[in-house]
């Protein structure tokens, strides 16, 4: 929503501690959520919030969750029953889905060789050293692009 | 961090020489903390494109460290700036998560 997640997506809101996560997901079973920030050791409490900010908002008990610095977790083209998890990567050179052949239908995949760059997609790995920079929009007026505006 | 998604996180790494043919399991630990043991990437010989190859030494990223078990692997990150377009797996994932606010 113009460059930035909601915090209120489909009525419902997440608080972490007392402050609204930016959200991504909202399923019948699990909502995907963003960590706001927060400090990386102890405990912080979450809840989820339906008919969130009308005066029906329902809360949660609130859920006690443990902090840490990171948490880090590939993502995966498929989770198996195992454990055994093919990584979510590209080959650099060929844009190629890295993984064998038929691992998802109506997806080209092709394993990696000795030599091979790949990109690795995780999650969970906390304060970068650069933070990103928030949504810049430009806008044209009298045909003159103006802007940087955040 | 990958522009434009917050949350999702990239590395760049090159596959060494001599990594033999299989599911070679890859562990990525930033400051003590692992990831969970189970992920791994295919590997096959001659299946690969190695057009792009490099003498240059491994680099490390601060309190990002790399453990592979079985797959050492060396990155550097913002190395290859084609790594940022990746729009079909996004949708892939957005789409195994369902509905998105997006």
């Amino acid at each position: 929503m113009n460059g930035q997640l909601p915090t209120k997506f489909q009525g419902v809101c997440v608080l972490v501690g007392s402050v609204r996560a930016p959200i991504f997901a909202v399923l019948s079973n699990r909502i995907n959520f963003q960590a706001t920030q927060v400090s990386a050791s102890g405990t912080v409490a979450v809840q989820v919030v339906t008919n969130c900010g009308t005066s029906n908002e329902l809360h949660s008990d609130p859920q006690s969750v443990t902090l840490q610095a990171a948490a880090p977790e590939f993502f995966y083209f498929q989770q198996t029953a195992s454990g055994k998890n093919p990584i979510a990567a590209v080959n650099a050179t060929t844009g190629k889905y890295v993984g064998t052949a038929g691992l998802l239908p109506g997806v080209t995949f092709a394993p990696a060789s000795p030599g091979d760059v790949l990109t690795l997609y995780f999650t969970g790995g906390g304060t970068t050293s650069v933070r990103p920079m928030p949504p810049v929009s430009f806008r044209i007026k009298s045909g003159v692009l103006q802007g940087p505006h955040r | 961090m990958t522009p434009q998604n917050a949350g999702l996180y990239q590395l760049n790494l090159r596959v060494p020489q001599g990594t033999p043919d299989g599911d070679q399991a890859v562990v990525l630990t930033i400051g003590g903390v692992a990831s969970p043991a189970g992920g791994f990437i295919s590997v096959h010989h001659g299946s690969g494109t190695t057009g792009v190859r490099s003498s240059a030494a491994p680099s490390s990223l601060e309190t990002h460290s790399l453990q592979a078990p079985k797959l050492p692997v060396s990155f550097s990150p913002q190395q290859f700036p084609r790594l940022m377009q990746f729009p079909r797996l996004i949708e892939m994932i957005q789409n195994r998560n369902g509905a998105t606010a997006r």
